[in-house]
């Protein structure tokens, strides 16, 4: 439909050889509008622009986006304009204690280390606890108070001088 | 030069690559984030890389003010990739609400209504057309110069601008027309 406007409207405008279809035009509306468009170009699109009231349609979308984003630049002045002190701390002493700013840059991770080796040490702790009593001598009623030592199990004896 | 004087002159160059650039990196990060506050981290987080990683002599240069205008942009997407899953999380109709509801910048972001739309329009677009817009309107930056911030060819800068000039003019229409 828009083609066949845009055909009736306005025929491809040939302009020192080059033929520029409108759509060829309305991709370069915003290089034009921003001056970045060699001046060869430039000068075709004008001329076209002139000539053809779809493109001119279209290039006055484009400057109203422009000039609605450009009139947005009125609150620059409130955007801040230094880093806060303490940032500006934070980057030195960044820089003076690297290994401490890797521990805080990574602290989810380096939390999550030290939660693994509390975990692998608690359990390494129960199981020597549990193993414990194996290596001690077997308590039981058979053990009677006063009676000569004859567990092979105690090695004390034999370390006693 | 001991490793003293040398960090000294270091911290000295970098306080004025600072100075340099804060400005307009604060801006660009607010006009991205709409949070003066992230922003400030944002940036911070950008000049600590800066720091660690560039091993030549620091000074102002386009060198430097592209990798930190590169930077910034991935921080704030991170950043903003980050409050999208806690939103995702907590509101799962937050995608629904954005489209209906403009974003509360606060007080110190009102604007006049044209301009109100068009900020309207600039955070509906994806983030890399954002970018583009942002470097090409605000900060005024030549193709050349977003092609080199971004990594984009030249003409890439203006087939992605013009699209979305395309697609804020639409959107700034049809508010226009509610
Ligand atoms: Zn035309």
């Amino acid at each position: 439909m828009k083609s066949d406007t845009q055909n009736k409207q306005n025929p491809d405008i040939k302009t020192g050889g080059s033929v520029l279809k409108c759509d060829d035009i309305q991709a370069l509306l915003f290089s034009y509008m921003t001056r970045e468009l060699g001046s060869a170009r430039s000068d075709l699109v004008r001329e076209h622009i002139r000539k053809c009231p779809v493109c001119q349609a279209a290039a006055a979308d484009v400057q109203a986006a422009l000039d609605a984003l450009r009139d947005s630049s009125a609150f620059d002045d409130q955007l801040p304009k230094r880093l806060s002190d303490k940032r500006r701390e934070h980057i030195v002493w960044a820089y003076t204690h690297p290994v401490m700013d890797w521990i805080d840059r990574h602290h989810v991770m380096v939390s999550m280390i030290i939660a693994a080796i509390a975990l692998a040490a608690a359990i390494a702790l129960v199981r020597i606890v549990e193993k414990w009593p194996e290596n001690l001598p077997e308590p039981g009623p058979t053990v009677i108070i006063g009676a000569p030592k004859e567990n092979p199990g105690k090695p004390s004896s034999k370390s006693d001088p | 030069m001991t490793g003293k004087e040398i960090k000294a002159r270091r911290l000295k160059n970098f306080e004025q690559v600072v100075s340099e650039y804060e400005a307009a990196l604060l801006r660009y990060a607010a006009r991205i984030l709409q949070d003066y506050d992230a922003a400030q981290d944002v940036v911070q987080d950008a000049f600590i890389k800066l720091f660690k990683s560039w091993k030549e002599e620091l000074t102002p240069s386009p060198q430097v003010s592209c990798w930190l205008y590169r930077v910034v942009h991935n921080c704030a997407v991170d950043y903003l990739r980050k409050i999208a899953r806690k939103r995702i999380l907590h509101l799962r109709h937050a995608a629904e609400q954005a489209d209906t509801v403009p974003p509360d910048r606060g007080d110190a972001f009102r604007l006049s209504e044209a301009a109100e739309r068009a900020v309207t329009a600039l955070h509906a677009l994806d983030l890399r057309e954002q970018q583009l817009v942002i470097l090409k309107i605000y900060e005024e930056k030549s193709y050349r110069e977003i092609s080199d911030i971004t990594g984009l060819t030249v003409s890439n800068v203006g087939y992605i601008l013009h699209h979305a000039m395309k697609k804020m003019s639409e959107h700034i229409k049809n508010t226009d027309a509610k």
